[in-house]
């Protein structure tokens, strides 16, 4: 029985390493097919040359540049069975029509490649630009930039003289187009700036701003009401309530729990608060001495997650217990992850699993083998479009919001629990918002008059 | 205890106020401009931690291995992959690259290596026929062109075809030298990179990604047993949208499209837009706590 589980052990083993050289090997096989001679890729390539308009060209001199799609493909080869897109630069020459007599090659003189010292100025409304603040230059054939007299300037509105450009009125906001006329061998040439005409602020985002700082506001009030000994209701939420109950189930069956925070990195305010979340179940599993199993996506997320859990091993008494190993990243590629989070699943067997965080498509492929191997599971996201992939497969689910709420619901603190309530009147504030519209949109069905009011209060909250 | 937690603080608030004053300003101005550099150093910071990542894995996979753990194989396999990707995406570049010719002094180069094709107007990849070549240097016809015995440096080959009645032209750079070290380094790197990850992850990628078919199934047989009555609103509603998104479905009623479209603009849709706004909300807040260090769990500790 031994003998043939470490055959098939083997067997296994012999097949990866020989899989592994098989598909590694041809990658590199072909470089030893080329002759002394040529030494090209070996795989089918194709090239695409883009260069001048054929008309342009024709224009400009008889042996002009133009644009064509053009590829190389290379010789078959004993190990050719890849494909490759390469682009290398190539050019394509256009000839005259036959019955057009070219006429003599000029001199090639190339024209100045002037490159200007800004292409987008910014100006608010009313403000004139001094447009002594831009100034040309163009390579000289040593290769140094040498100033191009700019012989005068127009624009597309307003009014423009050498020295100082004035929009056409104060109250004038867009964009204007500058032309930076100059002499290039007797040809009057043009460089092209562009003006933006702006406020200093977006003032389409203005209502962002303001209902930011009343949020803000509702929320400091809040925190105040709640240091002071007021004390709310915060009204039960299954899925945080059974993470208790599922650290205990590991602990009885000795099994590790594995908590993921899904796929974004610490910027994303979902992967901060599973990281709440987190201190929480390591500071249980650290009085339980239950092992706890961070595999994490982000390398920032892997050392943030290393330093909560320790702290919260520490808090819990127990610093002996805390693995580093245990916390590990393993690759930033979405389903590079989730294959190696299903090796972990199928080899240590979790108890209990915590998928709280951001995460896309591979919700269910976590769930679903989470599962199959009959751990308690205990989800959570913000991603819409996740959250029936978890609310099917998992034992709770947090929706939304929820996830957020979380560490006020854990905690109980003064200041999370303030938040929560802050949050809350928001949300009633918002729902009031949305009522009025409905309001008004359906009186303004039945009453096309009111429509007008309907707009002013819809561009109060449109935004760009 | 200044450096663990309050300089942190420190900094997440000014740089969280910073942001917000930023997305507040118009293009142009130097606060928006600032603000645009402080998003590329988030990803440099990203870019350095990755290193520590790297690190992480090489080290707790090395340690698999050296302790003779029963996953080493797969721990080797994982490091080698790494370094063998790193290897070729550092030297050899991680996008395909421009082809390279290489021709040895008085030896000829056969021009059939390089058999040029275009796309016609079905966007098909057709053979371009080549009426002639022409080259500045060295003898040329049909099939071979031959540098000069003493010749080192670039070659400019022209192959001339009619396109439309209208004779062009192609430039194709040869570069001419004693086949060397270097070059063949550069061809062997060349690409690997590219061809790794279309060869390699994409279909391991596109493999995991076919588990969610499966998966699906699974998870919906599960949740639609009719255990309660919500359990039956669910199946009967889940029935129904997938009757209207299949021909099937409209085959049987066509009415089934329009119940199922109803279903997925208004009744999902509000429950959508609650579930968006409130997470929204939650997130401003839980931003908020952060910037006015309310929040520090995330340092570590309470």
């Amino acid at each position: 029985m031994l003998f043939q589980i470490k055959l098939k052990s083997f067997s296994l083993r012999f097949l990866v390493f020989f899989l592994t050289i098989v598909f590694c090997l041809p990658a590199f096989f072909p470089l030893y097919a080329q002759t002394a001679e040529v030494i090209a890729p070996a795989q089918t390539v194709e090239v695409s040359v883009a260069l001048q308009t054929a008309e342009t060209a024709v224009q400009e001199a008889p042996a002009a540049v133009q644009t064509a799609e053009i590829a190389v493909k290379e010789a078959p080869s004993a190990a050719q069975t890849s494909e490759a897109k390469i682009e290398i630069s190539g050019q394509i020459k256009a000839e005259a029509p036959a019955a057009v007599p070219e006429a003599p090659a000029a001199p090639a003189q190339k024209p100045m490649k002037v490159s200007a010292s800004k292409r987008s100025v910014y100006i608010t409304p009313g403000q004139t630009f001094d447009l002594s603040a831009i100034t040309l230059s163009a390579k000289s054939a040593e290769g140094k930039d040498e100033p191009v007299k700019i012989e005068s300037w127009s624009a597309d509105t307003g009014s423009v003289n050498l020295n100082v450009y004035t929009p056409p009125s104060a109250s004038f906001a867009g964009t204007v187009t500058l032309l930076a006329n100059y002499n290039d061998a007797g040809e009057t040439k043009s460089f092209e700036i562009e003006m933006k005409v702006r406020t200093v602020y977006i003032s389409e985002r203005i209502i962002v701003l303001v209902i930011a700082l009343i949020l803000g506001l509702i929320i400091v009030i809040s925190i105040n009401s709640t240091l002071s000994g007021k004390s709310y209701f915060i009204r039960k939420i299954g899925g945080l309530n059974a993470i208790d109950e599922a650290i205990g189930r590991s602990t009885e069956m000795g099994k590790p729990v594995l908590y993921l925070t899904g796929l974004s990195d610490v910027s994303s305010i979902a992967t901060i608060a599973s990281i709440s979340i987190l201190s929480y179940v390591a500071r249980k599993t650290a009085e339980y001495e239950t092992s706890l199993l961070v595999p994490c996506c982000r390398s920032l997320v892997m050392n943030t997650a290393r330093e909560v859990v320790k702290e919260s091993y520490l808090e819990a008494g127990k610093p002996d217990a805390y693995n580093a190993e245990n916390i590990k990243y393993i690759t930033d590629d979405q389903f590079g992850f989730v294959s190696g989070v299903d090796g972990i699943m199928l080899r240590e067997k979790p108890a209990a699993n915590f998928y709280l965080g951001h995460f896309m498509a591979e919700s269910l492929i976590y769930a679903e083998t989470g599962n199959s191997i009959g751990a308690i599971q205990i989800a959570g996201t913000s991603e819409f479009s996740q959250i029936p992939f978890f609310v099917a497969a998992c034992d709770y689910c947090l929706i939304g919001e929820e996830l957020f709420a979380a560490s006020a619901y854990l905690s109980r603190k003064p200041k999370d629990v303030g938040t929560l309530r802050g949050q809350d009147i928001a949300k009633l504030v918002i729902m009031a918002i949305v009522i009025i519209g409905v309001v008004l949109e359906t009186v303004a069905a039945v009453n096309p008059g009111l429509s007008s009011s309907l707009g002013m209060y819809k561009s109060l909250f449109q935004t760009k | 205890m200044f450096l663990r937690k309050t300089l942190p603080l420190i900094i997440c608030f000014l740089c969280g106020v910073f942001a917000i004053v930023g997305f507040f300003s118009a293009e142009g101005t130097s606060i928006n401009t600032y603000y645009e550099k402080l998003a590329k150093w988030n990803s440099i910071i990203a870019a350095f931690a990755m290193l520590l990542g790297i690190g992480n894995l090489i080290r707790v996979n090395f340690i698999k291995i050296t302790r003779n753990h029963q996953d080493k194989l797969f721990c080797a396999i994982l490091i080698a992959s790494l370094l063998i990707t790193a290897f070729f995406g550092i030297l050899g570049g991680v996008m395909p690259t421009k082809p390279v010719f290489y021709a040895t002094p008085g030896k000829t180069f056969d021009l059939a290596s390089i058999p040029i094709i275009t796309k016609n107007s079905d966007r098909q990849i057709v053979p371009v026929k080549i009426d002639s070549w022409t080259a500045e240097t060295g003898s040329v016809n049909l099939t071979t062109f031959t540098p000069p015995a003493d010749f080192k440096g670039d070659v400019n080959l022209v192959a001339n075809y009619t396109n439309e009645g209208k004779t062009k032209h192609i430039n194709i750079k040869v570069k001419v030298h004693e086949p060397g070290f270097k070059e063949a380094a550069s061809n062997f790197v060349l690409n690997k990179c590219a061809y790794i990850f279309e060869y390699f992850i994409k279909p391991l990628q596109s493999t995991m990604f076919s588990l969610l078919a499966f998966f699906v199934a699974s998870a919906a047989f599960r949740a639609f047993r009719a255990k309660s009555f919500e359990a039956t609103i669910l199946l009967v509603t889940a029935f129904i949208v997938m009757l209207g998104r299949v021909p099937i479905g409209t085959s049987i009623w066509p009415g089934f499209a329009g119940i199922s479209e109803w279903i997925l603009s208004t009744v999902n849709m509000a429950g959508s837009r609650a579930i968006t706004l409130g997470a929204a909300v939650g997130a401003t807040a839980a931003a908020l706590k952060i910037i006015l260090g309310l929040e520090t769990r995330y340092l570590g500790g309470e």
